[in-house]
C-alpha cells in the first residue's frame, strides 16, 4: 500500500498543499531546527520522525505560528499557495482551526480543564461553521463517535480531569477534525492508546484523507506506525534532516547513517522469560470508585464514560 | 457548576468564622438598605381626621394636620404631634430621627449623651448618632461596592492585556503604572476639593483611576503564566481570536488569584472614604459618614459616645470583612482543600 502511494506522491502533481523551506527556528539565539524542506501534498501522509528533541514539534508549531514571542522561524512556508511567513494576524484565524487541524502531543494539559468537553468541542464548531446550540451538540456527539469514545452523550457533560489520556486525547481529535481540515498536523496523536484503539485512529485517520483527500503531516518516533500508515517520511536528527523520501525507499535502502541506525536500533526477537524471583508489588482484590452526583430531585445520576459496571 | 467551585464553596461553608461573618455582614447591609423605613424624621403611615397620608413618599403642607403655615410638615413639632393623637394615629420607624435631622425639641444641649430618645446620643449638631451609623454605613458599603467593582473592571482588562500581549504593550504598560502609582491621591483630593464640591461620585471617580493599580500586578502575572499553557495554545491552534481566548480560556484561571484579592480592596476602599472624610476631604458636610463621625469624637472628648460609637462600627465592619476575606482566600488555596472524593477500597 506504501509503495503505491508513494508513486501517486512523486507522480507530477500541482496538489502541494504545505511546502515549507529552509524553515530554521530558534529560542533566544539557540538554533533549534536548522534548514528543514518538505512538503505535503494532498491526500497523503508525510511522517516527520526522530527522536525525543530532535524538534519536530517546535518545527510544527512554528510553520503554523503557534510558538511564543522569544522563538525565532525563518525560512519560507506556503500553505495552498498562501504564503504563511508574511500573514497577518487577523488572517491567521481563517486558517487555523479551519483550514489546518492541529493535535497536539500533550493530550493530558491541552484541553481547558475549566470548560465541559462539549462545550471545548463546540466552540470551534461555532467559531468556523456558526454552528450553535442543539446543532453543535449534535454535531460534536457525531464527532466523538467517530474517534470511537463510548457514551458521547455524557461525555459531552463531563469536565476534562474526568477522562483519562487516552480519552483526552481522542477528544483533542475530534476537535481538530471538526471543520475538516485540509491539511491535519497530528503531533504523536496516539502515544496514550493502547494497541486496538490506536489502530481505529489511524484508519479513521487514513478514511478522512482519502474522503476529502486531506494532507497529513504525522509526528511520531514509532516505525512501525510509519511504515503501516505514511507515504513519505522525513527523518530528523538534532534539529536537522537526515533524509526524506518515499517510506519503502528509506527503509530498505536507507542514504544516512542515522537512519540506518535508527532502522538497526528497533527492538527485534522476543524477550527472554524471566525466571523465577520474587515479586516486588503485589495487588489482590484491588477496587478503586470515584464517587459520583447524586440523584436529585431535579436530577437524575448520570452514567459513568466507561464501559464497566459502576459500584 | 465546576466540580473545582463547588469545592471551593463547601471549603468556604466549612470556615464558620467566615461563614458567620458573611451572614451577618449580609443581615447588616440588607438591613441598611432599608435605613428609610428604619430611621426617619416622618412617619411611615398616618391617619388624620378619616383619611389616610403616606409622609415618606408626599410632602404635606403643615396646614393639612392643623398648622399655620402651609410650609413642610414637622412631625417632630409637638403641637403637630398633638394634633395627630387628637385626630388619628402615626405609625413611626423604629428611630424617628432621620440622618440630617435636627433635634430642635431638645432639651439638653449638644452633644446629647445616650439616653431613651436617643439611644446613641447625638453629636455636636444634635443629630442622632444611632441614625447617622445606619446610613452612614450603608454608604460606605456602597461605595465600596462600587469602588472595587470599578476597579476589579479597569485592572483586570488593563493587566490582561499586558500580560496577554507581552512584549512592547507590557514594557510600556509597566512602565505607566510605576508612573501612575507614584502620583498623590490626597494632594489631587485636596487641590480638587479647592475648585469643585467633591460628591460621592467625584470622589468614586477619582480613587477609581487609582485603586485599580493593586490588581494589575496580579493580573498580569496571572495573563503571563497562561497564555503559554498548553490549552491556551490549542485555542490559538483552533483560531480563536484573541479577545475570545483571554475571556474564555485565560481570564477565569486568573480570575481565582484576583478574587482573593477583592475582600481586602474592598476593606481598604472603606478605610480610604473614612479617612478622606476624617479629614475633611471626603463627602460634602452633612452626608452620614463614619469617618465624620471619628472627627466629632476628637474633637469632643468630653462626649465619648461619638467616638466610642465610631470606632465600634468601623471595628466590627472591618473585622467581618477582613474574616470573609480570609474564608475565601482559604476557599481558593488548592492546598486548604481536601478531595473527599476519591475512596481506595479493599475487596
Ligand atoms: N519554548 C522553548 N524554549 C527553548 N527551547 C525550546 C522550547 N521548546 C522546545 N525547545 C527545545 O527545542 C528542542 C526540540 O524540541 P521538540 O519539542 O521539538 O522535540 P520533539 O522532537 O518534539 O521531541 P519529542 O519526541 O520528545 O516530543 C528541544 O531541545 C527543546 O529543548
Ligand atoms: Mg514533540
Amino acid at each position: 500500500m506504501a509503495e503505491h502511494s508513494a508513486q501517486q506522491a512523486f507522480a507530477p502533481s500541482s496538489s502541494t498543499l504545505l511546502d515549507v523551506k529552509h524553515l530554521s527556528v530558534g529560542f533566544d539565539g539557540s538554533q533549534v531546527v536548522d534548514n528543514l524542506s518538505f512538503n505535503v501534498k494532498a491526500g497523503e501522509t508525510l511522517a516527520l520522525v526522530g527522536e525525543s528533541g530532535s524538534g519536530k514539534s517546535v518545527s510544527a508549531l512554528g510553520v503554523m505560528n503557534l510558538l511564543p514571542d522569544n522563538a525565532q522561524v525563518s525560512g519560507e512556508r506556503s500553505l495552498a499557495g498562501t504564503d504563511l511567513a508574511s500573514l497577518k494576524r487577523s488572517q491567521w484565524k481563517t486558517i487555523l482551526g479551519n483550514q489546518v487541524g492541529f493535535v497536539f502531543q500533550e493530550p493530558m494539559t491541552s484541553l481547558n480543564p475549566l470548560h465541559r468537553v462539549g462545550k471545548q468541542i463546540g466552540e470551534t464548531l461555532r467559531l468556523h461553521q456558526s454552528l450553535t446550540g442543539k446543532a453543535a451538540r449534535q454535531r460534536a456527539r457525531e464527532l466523538l463517535e467517530q474517534v470511537r469514545l463510548p457514551r458521547p452523550d455524557e461525555l459531552l457533560d463531563a469536565w476534562p480531569h474526568q477522562l483519562s489520556g487516552g480519552q483526552r486525547q481522542r477528544v483533542m481529535i475530534a476537535m481538530a477534525i471538526a471543520n475538516q481540515p485540509k491539511l491535519l498536523i497530528a503531533d504523536e496523536p496516539t502515544t496514550a492508546l493502547d494497541v486496538t484503539v490506536q489502530q481505529e485512529i489511524l484508519a479513521l485517520l487514513r478514511d478522512l484523507r482519502d474522503q476529502h483527500s486531506m494532507g497529513m503531516l504525522f509526528i511520531t518516533h514509532d516505525l512501525n506506525l510509519v511504515r503501516a500508515h505514511a507515504d513519505r517520511v522525513c527523518v530528523m536528527y538534532q534539529g536537522q534532516q537526515q533524509e526524506s523520501g518515499p517510506v519503502s525507499q528509506v527503509f530498505n535502502h536507507p542514504q544516512s547513517d542515522y537512519t540506518a541506525a535508527l532502522l538497526a536500533a528497533e527492538p527485534q526477537g522476543r524477550p527472554k522469560p524471566v525466571g523465577r524471583v520474587q515479586p516486588r508489588l503485589e495487588a489482590t482484590r484491588l477496587s478503586v470508585a470515584f464517587a459520583r452526583p447524586r440523584a436529585g430531585l431535579f436530577r437524575r445520576q448520570p452514567a459513568p464514560f466507561c464501559g464497566r459496571r459502576a459500584h | 457548576m465546576s466540580p473545582i467551585t463547588r469545592r471551593r464553596i463547601a471549603a468556604f461553608r466549612a470556615n464558620r468564622r467566615a461563614r458567620v461573618s458573611l451572614w451577618l455582614f449580609s443581615a447588616l447591609f440588607v438591613f441598611s438598605l432599608f435605613a428609610e423605613l428604619v430611621a426617619n424624621d416622618k412617619p411611615l403611615i398616618l391617619k388624620f381626621e378619616g383619611e389616610w397620608y403616606l409622609p415618606l413618599v408626599v410632602d404635606y403642607p403643615e396646614t393639612e394636620f392643623g398648622g399655620f403655615l402651609p410650609t413642610h410638615t414637622d412631625y417632630l413639632d409637638p403641637f403637630i404631634q398633638e394634633q395627630i393623637e387628637e385626630n388619628g394615629w402615626a405609625l413611626w420607624p423604629l428611630i424617628p430621627f432621620s440622618y440630617q435631622t435636627l433635634d430642635m425639641h431638645m432639651t439638653r444641649p449638644s452633644p446629647a449623651a445616650p439616653d431613651s430618645r436617643h439611644w446613641l446620643g447625638t453629636d455636636d449638631q444634635g443629630r442622632d448618632v444611632l441614625s447617622r451609623v445606619i446610613y452612614g454605613f450603608r454608604l460606605s458599603v456602597a461605595f465600596a461596592l462600587v469602588l472595587t467593582a470599578g476597579s476589579l473592571v479597569m485592572g483586570v482588562f488593563i493587566g490582561g492585556v499586558q500580560g496577554y500581549f507581552g512584549g512592547k504593550v507590557d514594557l510600556v504598560g509597566q512602565r505607566f503604572t510605576e508612573i501612575w502609582s507614584g502620583l498623590p491621591v490626597l494632594f489631587l483630593l485636596i487641590i480638587l476639593a479647592s475648585f469643585v464640591q467633591p460628591g460621592f461620585w467625584w470622589l468614586l471617580g477619582i480613587m477609581m483611576l487609582f485603586s485599580w493599580l493593586g490588581l494589575v500586578d496580579i493580573v498580569r502575572a496571572e495573563f503571563l503564566r497562561a497564555r503559554n499553557l498548553e490549552y491556551v495554545r490549542a485555542a490559538k491552534a483552533m483560531g480563536l481570536p484573541s479577545h475570545l481566548i483571554m475571556w474564555r480560556h485565560v481570564l477565569p484561571n486568573a480570575m481565582v488569584a484576583t478574587l482573593t484579592f477583592v475582600p481586602f480592596l474592598f476593606t481598604g476602599a472603606i478605610g480610604t472614604l473614612t479617612a478622606l472624610d476624617f479629614l475633611g476631604f471626603g463627602l460634602p458636610p452633612g452626608s452620614p459618614s463614619l469617618g465624620e463621625l471619628a472627627a466629632q469624637g476628637k474633637n469632643n472628648l468630653h462626649a465619648p459616645w461619638l467616638g466610642i460609637t465610631a470606632f465600634m462600627t468601623l471595628a466590627v465592619m472591618l473585622s467581618l470583612l477582613v474574616f470573609i476575606g480570609e474564608g475565601l482566600r482559604d476557599a481558593f488555596d488548592p492546598r486548604h482543600v481536601q478531595s473527599r472524593h476519591k475512596e481506595v477500597t479493599h475487596g
